[in-house]
């Protein structure tokens, strides 16, 4: 690889809906809101924006070529429109890269999840390959078990460790107007809930939500030209792990740890302390600790340890938002993540969250954290 | 006034396994032997097997015997029944690491306190084979 | 713009029906061609960008979960792109910007399809808007019926006949392909007499289903220069789509088309399409295809492409060849069929296209349409920069 990307590019806007359980409105109806509210955002009309890069799943939408069915909602009639299979975090990294190659001076990523219409558990035992993993359906919340079971068992950390994460994010969701989880929850609550796949608890589970995201990226003499405060992109990055579960080191987030090493290397940041917000997507509770570890705040096994001497001392935002245990439209949900760091990086998130120098998010998509995406923002 | 419209979907696959797995198969359904397959490069024993090293890229062609027994390395439990589901809530997801592998092997075994992380465990033949996964209808501990 | 060149091609032998090899193996044949004819290894490769058609014709959600590992390294970046049947030269490009970025040096561009697997009817009525109900394209004859009978009525110049000609232009050429599907020829006679699918459709008028996979490796013009002697390097590229329910939307002659071929030649620097281009290679899922791309696309003017193939101009003898592989006439993975296309254009500037090599080929096409042909894309590649 050769390293960094010589243009600036920055994110100028942002919108997101209010992620709820099930919203009575098309998939379409929340694309195009958060298009047009994203625009609004930062005063540029869909004439100015050259591509749009969208994500989601056909399995999940239930269509085949449901990009086709998302180029009116885009605005995006004669101009390119590029659908990334994928997590919306990793369709922002390929728009970032669009632009990075001077064809293009702006870019719209957006991306929308409508879990209701669908029956989730059966798309994620769709991404297993055939012969020896789907024939045991293993889904999301298997897979995740089995990773938390090799995570614990590896370090000696007794899963009631987890709680401690829900607990802070459920208290930070609750002042996120967005979150389709705004309640807090007791310590306690969590360790009583009943186990959904042991050692997986209920309420260490992400809710499935229905919501729609979008960021517009421009290239840096455009951000300047448009006298709001950019989040600067300075780093990128995404990798994916092995495939058959079996063949897997499952103790550790591979590919997290990859994205996040080569967006962090791209960005110029030696030490994870050098960040100050993280915006991570975890869709089960011990998966904060896995992030914790792969982007490095602290070394593996040591995941909890880490959260209980933030709680104790202060250190970077964790999850501000409330993560995806508060709000999880998937796949749209890193960009949720990656629009929530630009709030903080910017000074326009919710209310008492200032102003943040540099801000990092990172997704996650596939069986037990398979592939993940990662970008790095800074202000000004 | 918003409504749904529903539709189910029911497209029948049939997923060409190619020869290394398709291998596999056989051995398991004809003899009950399980096979892994020996990464050239890396030295790699993967089971189940596959034509290429997921770690290291390379073309994998050898196919050696494992098992026929194994270590439990890792346990989740289903608590909740599932249509299709292998074997009937509540149940046990294991990855065990077959006698000869380096790799573990995803399956089931019955609901049991006595699997955790350390079991030897063997399979469970089904009644009828017919080449899939599942002609081990589950694991069970050796000592049964 | 930073240069980006070709180093490598590589196909799979394209087949009705490849069940020799699961879905992994396949891809990766056509991968191992590539990063051999490349002369790098896997751990090379910095980023893999994968493309294919719906989800739904294998059957397997997110599938570059299940097929980056089978060529990549674990743990490096996979990404696969998805646009209806551009998907294959989205593919390309998408790959080209990883590259031009500045980011990735070497980069795996692939497309795959392996209908085989699942059951394409049921696949393509799952393309209907649950809510609206629409028709998909590629492979499903329909809306391509209308496009040629809109095309017909509107041209006095070009008859049924020219898109039996197209027919037997294409199928001679796939006999000088080795990686082609169909390597037999058929006569004029035989495609008119073929039976009707959708008016003015015949059977022979129609691409073949097919698996296959196609590959190519990207690089910066640092490594190119050292890997390859004679690379194909990108010097055009435009990528347009059009509003599905757009009432106005023309498919004899698709604006999204013509403006994608515009994009590419304003960055190409080709003011006369025709004479400036050696070869063409366009996406004709439907023999009359090839004659509304020639137009869009600007290697005649509208109403003109029937004179222009009896002239034999298109043919691969002719002063703009178009589809000296055969096309999709003789090999369509529908996912694929844009990146063999690009393959295709690429290895013809690199002088490398064997039987079915156009002399002294220097600067080529590739297009590729999608969806309800509402997605088009162009790409342009030169022996030099």
């Amino acid at each position: 690889m050769s390293g960094g990307f010589a243009d600036e590019v920055a994110i100028v806007g942002w919108a997101q809906t209010e992620h709820r359980h099930r919203v009575d409105e098309t998939p379409m109806g929340l694309i195009n809101r958060v298009v047009l509210d994203s625009l609004a955002s930062c005063n540029m009309s869909i004439r100015e924006i050259e591509v749009i890069v969208d994500s989601g799943s056909d399995f999940l939408d239930g269509t085949a070529t449901s990009a086709g069915l998302a180029v009116d909602a885009c605005g995006a009639h004669f101009k390119s429109l590029i659908r990334v299979a994928g997590d919306g975090l990793l369709a922002a990294v390929y728009a970032l890269l669009r632009i990075a190659s001077g064809v293009a001076d702006s870019a719209l990523v957006v991306s929308y999840g409508k879990s209701s219409e669908s029956d989730i558990a059966e798309q994620a035992r769709a991404c297993a390959e055939p012969f020896f993993t789907r024939p045991m359906g293993l889904d999301a919340v298997s897979a995740a078990a089995l990773q938390e079971s090799v995570y614990l068992g590896r370090y000696g950390i007794s899963r009631d460790a987890c709680a401690d994460v829900v607990v802070k994010n459920r208290a930070a969701g609750a002042a996120n107007p967005y979150a389709q989880l705004r309640s807090q929850v007791t310590r306690e609550a969590v360790l009583a809930s009943a186990d959904w796949t042991h050692p997986i608890r209920k309420l260490e589970v992400s809710p499935a939500s229905d919501g729609a995201c979008a960021i517009v990226m421009v290239e840096g003499s455009i951000a300047e030209r448009l006298c709001v405060e950019p989040a600067w992109i300075t780093g990128i990055g995404h990798s994916m792990d092995s495939h058959y579960i079996g063949s897997r080191d499952l103790h550790r987030a591979v590919a997290a740890a990859n994205a996040a090493t080569m967006a962090k290397q791209m960005a110029g940041v030696e030490d994870a302390a050098e960040v100050d917000a993280f915006e991570m997507c975890e869709f089960f509770a011990y998966q904060e600790f896995m992030f914790y570890e792969a982007m490095g705040l602290c070394s593996e096994g040591e995941g909890p340890g880490f959260l209980s001497e933030q709680a104790r001392s202060g250190g970077p935002l964790l999850n501000a938002s409330g993560g995806a245990l508060c709000a999880n439209p998937l796949p749209a949900t890193g960009l949720v993540r990656l629009a929530d760091a630009a709030a903080l990086v910017t000074g326009r998130g919710a209310a008492g969250t200032g102003q943040v120098k540099r801000a990092l998010a990172i997704g996650n998509n596939g069986l037990a954290m398979q592939s993940s995406a990662c970008m790095i923002l800074e202000s000004s | 006034m918003s409504e749904t419209r529903e539709q189910r979907s029911n497209v029948r696959y049939r997923w060409a396994t190619g020869e290394t797995v398709g291998a596999f198969f056989s051995a398991l359904r004809d003899s009950g032997r399980l096979l892994g397959s020996v990464c050239p490069e890396c030295g790699v024993v993967a089971c189940p097997p596959a034509s290429y090293c997921e770690r290291c890229g390379a073309g994998a062609t050898e196919l050696r015997e494992v098992g026929p027994s194994g270590v439990v390395m890792t346990v989740a439990r289903q608590c909740e029944g599932f249509t299709g589901a292998p074997l009937e809530a509540p149940f046990l997801y294991l990855l065990i690491k077959m006698a000869g592998a380096d790799t573990t092997l995803l399956h089931v075994a019955k609901d049991d306190e006595r699997v955790i992380p350390g079991t030897v465990v063997v399979p469970e033949y089904a009644a009828d084979r017919s080449g899939t996964i599942m002609d081990i209808a589950y694991f069970r501990p050796e000592e049964d | 713009m930073r240069p980006v060149a070709v180093v490598g091609t590589g196909q799979t032998k394209h087949a009705q029906r490849r069940i020799d090899v699961s879905l992994p193996e396949m891809v990766r044949e056509a991968a191992t061609a590539a990063m051999q004819d490349a002369g790098v290894k896997p751990a090379e490769i910095d980023a893999v960008v994968m493309g294919s058609g719906p989800e739904i014709f294998e059957g397997v959600n997110f599938p570059d979960h299940w097929l980056g590992p089978a060529m990549a390294v674990a743990g490096k970046p996979v990404i696969r792109v998805e646009t209806g049947g551009t998907a294959g030269s989205t593919t390309g490009i998408a790959a080209f910007h990883y590259v031009a970025s500045g980011v990735f040096d070497l980069v795996l561009a692939i497309g795959y399809e392996k209908l085989s697997d699942g059951d394409t009817l049921a696949g393509m009525s799952r393309v209907y808007d649950p809510r609206w109900d629409r028709d998909f394209a590629p492979g499903a004859p329909g809306l391509a019926g209308l496009q040629a009978r809109q095309y017909l009525d509107r041209h006095a110049h070009v008859t049924e006949q020219h898109g039996g000609m197209v027919v037997v232009k294409n199928r001679r050429n796939g006999t000088l392909n080795s990686h082609a599907q169909v390597r037999r020829e058929v006569t004029l006679e035989e495609v008119m007499s073929s039976r009707p699918v959708a008016e003015p459709i015949k059977l022979l008028d129609c691409a073949p289903s097919s698996d296959g996979a196609a590959a190519m490796v990207l690089s910066s013009e640092r490594r190119a220069r050292k890997l390859c002697a004679n690379p194909a390097w990108f010097v055009g590229m435009g990528s347009c789509s059009e509003s599905t329910y757009a009432p106005h939307m023309d498919i004899a002659y698709p604006e999204s088309c013509v403006r994608a071929a515009q994009q590419a030649y304003q960055m190409a620097w080709i003011y006369d399409p025709p004479t400036e281009l050696d070869l063409a290679e366009v996406f004709e899922a439907f023999s009359f295809q090839e004659l509304v791309w020639c137009e869009a696309l600007g290697l005649c003017r509208p109403g003109e492409a029937g004179r222009l193939i009896e002239s034999g101009a298109t043919g691969i003898e002719g002063s703009i060849p178009v589809n000296p592989s055969g096309g999709a006439l003789c090999a369509n993975p529908i996912g694929a069929c844009g990146l063999i296309r690009q393959v295709e254009a690429a290895t013809q500037v690199m002088g490398r296209a064997g039987d079915h090599q156009v002399p002294g080929a220097k600067r080529a096409l590739a297009h590729a349409w999608g969806g309800a042909i509402q997605f088009n894309s162009v790409t342009i590649f030169s022996s030099e920069l």
